[in-house]
């Protein structure tokens, strides 16, 4: 029997990335971030056109003509593309069961047990989010401040937001990874083309439910559902990766070295 | 109302500043403890001239997981002349007292202290334990902790050091592949530890000492007028009275232990509760004397700043999602309000140790957990659950610095099967 290795590995108590990898941190953070950010900036009015092109396809297989577009100047990014459309207020007894729903369900929610009490949590704040919506609608709807353009504007300023903020997360993110500078800009293009997409399909079916269902929806929507839900994605292209690195590298003596 | 927008907008702002500081704060972290210069070289220390040393186990109501802990510390390497060990049962109304006494007969080195009266509590309790140990050394366990056998020579040797105060071993999970929420909970250990403490340890900032797997100078302790019985964290405590005192706190990640971390949401939220209430609890009485402290530079001041701050990270938050909210209505929404709870729910997901994702990613990455890293996502949507419960503890200690209250010991539920 023998008990020589080839390899000896290093315990995972003194496991760290060689000096050589270290060394190039600096320039990669900003070699993966800097283009694409500027790449943002410098497209974001082909992309919102074609964006709100894409959208008001959409809607209007549900509204019809109503749906339109309009141009409005926005600085740095230039032209800003937005969704009109006409929207309706909810009306008081709407409001009422619309929060009396909601109250019912954060008190069932909040004394539910075991796994479900991490989404419950979720979901409850969302609730609690419409229940404000709704009693503002039913106190004073005149004050509600925001109509589609107005949400529409929201929307894709903080999309803006987040695609120039995705390029510097995942760069920071990504710059302490022993894998080719090309590989981990791929990761970047891949979050910003998924961001994309699954930005124009939120976009989508938020007009739609604030179109068909009043504006009582768009406060829960746009706090509960917009920013919150794209750091999900962004997380889950990251681990996955962050998996495969993890399973290529694991056995790799030349990335390792011992402290 | 021109004024109360100025005061929502600037809050906003204030809460993005703490936010970006605690992003660079965690990245500086990851990358220090991916590829910076690692200081791990006391495991290397050998001396045949040990220090006299006490274990103590603190236990209430712990029939579950006595025997296994008792078993392991049987056979602790380490010389019997200078080992003792004192489980320390806390009023305990189950078989705890019975195991406990089974166990001294059998072995002349355990030595229960049984507390049927007085102040029930971990500080309480060690408090009197303190008194009967013998060891110049203590090390502490929580019941539901299972040692390795060198892990006391090891914790002790780290003492040779005489400016160590305080020494902190790894916490592993023993239960990770139980429940989606045990792994979750082994993502946040492997980067509150992994990551996280040695990182500190290797800058020079506060590695904090964790109350079990690791221990302290008795004397030191005993000086310093032991654990104070109303605090809840009393290893957060104690890390701060030891540095302001001129002492070191030691993190070292090879000594590994593994517990048993709670599998049920409500547990955990209570935990995290009890955690938030007594680290605000230890901001509020030692902020001060740590930045007057002599003996910290400036670097580890700051450092010490944010960490006891980070408590209360949460109920800002929830403030601030309250802001955002406000603003919404008021059509005073900016870039930089819905910017914020974007970074928020990135930046603060784990809220043990305040952990980002990418510091989670590099810990796994370290650790090899090659599948488990897949879960990050999930853990995102604990992020409201965990602010929850985080900033309700933070708002307890607020009440209780403001009326007086104390609060009582709240032990953990253990769910080791037979």
């Amino acid at each position: 029997m023998t008990i020589a290795k080839d390899i000896m590995y290093c315990h995972r108590a003194y496991r760290k990335l060689s000096e050589r990898i270290r060394s190039r941190q600096l320039f990669d953070f900003f070699a993966m971030s800097l283009p694409f950010v500027a790449l943002i900036i410098f497209l974001t009015p082909t992309i919102l056109y074609f964006f709100n092109a894409a959208a008001q396809h959409f809607l209007r297989l549900s509204f019809g003509n109503s749906v339109g577009v309009v141009n409005t100047p926005y600085p740095l990014f230039g032209n800003l593309s937005l969704i009109v459309l006409m929207g309706s207020y909810p009306t008081p007894l709407y409001c009422v069961g619309l929060s009396l729903v909601s109250i019912i369900g954060v008190v069932v929610l909040m004394s539910m047990r075991g796994i479900a009490r991490s989404v419950s949590v979720y979901v409850s704040f969302v609730l609690l989010i419409t229940l404000i919506s709704s009693l503002f609608f039913l106190f004073t709807p005149e004050r509600f401040p925001y109509n589609i353009e107005g949400f529409s504007d929201l929307y894709i300023k903080t999309e803006l937001g987040i695609w120039c903020t995705i390029p510097l997360i995942l760069s920071m993110s990504l710059l302490m990874l022993p894998s080719s500078l090309a590989e981990r800009m791929g990761i970047i293009a891949l979050a910003l083309l998924y961001s994309l997409i699954f930005g124009l399909a939120r976009y989508v079916i938020f007009l739609y439910i604030i179109g068909h269902y009043s504006y009582v929806y768009m406060a829960p929507m746009f706090i509960a559902f917009d920013p919150p839900l794209d750091t999900i994605y962004i997380v889950g292209i990251y681990s996955i990766y962050m998996s495969i690195v993890s399973k290529r590298y694991r056995k790799d003596s030349d990335i390792w070295q011992c402290s | 109302m021109a004024m109360l927008l100025i005061l929502l907008r600037a809050y906003m702002v204030f809460l993005i500043v703490v936010i970006l500081i605690y992003i660079l704060r965690h990245l500086i972290f990851s990358m220090n403890r991916l590829s910076g210069i690692q200081y791990t070289h006391y495991p290397d220390i050998m001396d045949s001239d040990l220090p006299s040393v006490t274990v103590m186990v603190p236990m209430h109501n712990e029939e579950k997981v006595a025997r296994n802990i008792l078993d392991l510390l049987s056979v602790i390497d380490y010389p019997q002349s200078l080992f003792e060990v004192i489980p320390i049962n806390d009023h305990s109304t189950d078989g705890t007292v019975a195991i406990l006494d089974q166990y001294a007969a059998k072995f002349p080195y355990i030595r229960p202290l049984h507390r049927s009266s007085g102040r029930r509590g971990k500080s309480a309790a060690l408090n009197e334990a303190l008194i009967r140990a013998r060891g110049d050394i203590i090390i502490l366990f929580d019941a539901d902790y299972l040692p390795p056998q060198g892990i006391v020579r090891s914790l002790a040797v780290c003492f040779k050091n005489p400016v160590v105060g305080a020494v902190m071993g790894r916490v592993i999970p023993e239960n990770a592949q139980t429940n989606l929420l045990t792994k979750l909970l082994a993502l946040e250990r492997s980067a509150g530890y992994q990551v996280d403490q040695q990182a500190r340890q290797n800058m020079h900032l506060i590695p904090q000492f964790g109350g079990t797997v690791g221990g302290f100078r008795k004397d030191i302790v005993r000086e310093l007028g032991g654990f104070s019985p109303d605090s809840l964290t009393e290893d957060t405590e104690l890390t701060f009275r030891l540095l302001i005192n001129g002492w070191q706190v030691l993190y070292n990640n090879r000594i590994e232990c593994y517990e048993e971390v709670p599998e049920d949401w409500d547990v955990r939220g209570r935990q995290i509760r009890r955690w938030a209430r007594g680290h605000c609890q230890v901001m509020f009485r030692y902020m001060g004397a740590m930045l007057r402290s002599a003996y910290l530079s400036p670097v580890t001041k700051f450092d010490g700043v944010l960490l006891l701050f980070i408590y209360l990270v949460p109920l800002l938050l929830m403030v601030g999602i309250a802001d955002a909210v406000t603003l919404f209505f008021l059509d005073q929404v900016r870039l930089l309000d819905s910017m914020f709870i974007f970074l928020a729910v990135a930046m603060f997901n784990i809220f043990g140790n305040f952990a980002p994702f990418y510091q989670v990613g590099t810990a796994s990455f370290l650790d090899g957990f090659t599948d488990r890293i897949r879960l990050l996502p999930f853990v995102l949507f604990n992020f409201l659950f965990n602010m929850l419960y985080t900033a309700h503890g933070s708002f307890d200690a607020i009440i209780d610095i403001l009326f007086g209250r104390t609060g009582l010991w709240q032990k953990t539920e253990r769910f080791r099967k037979s």
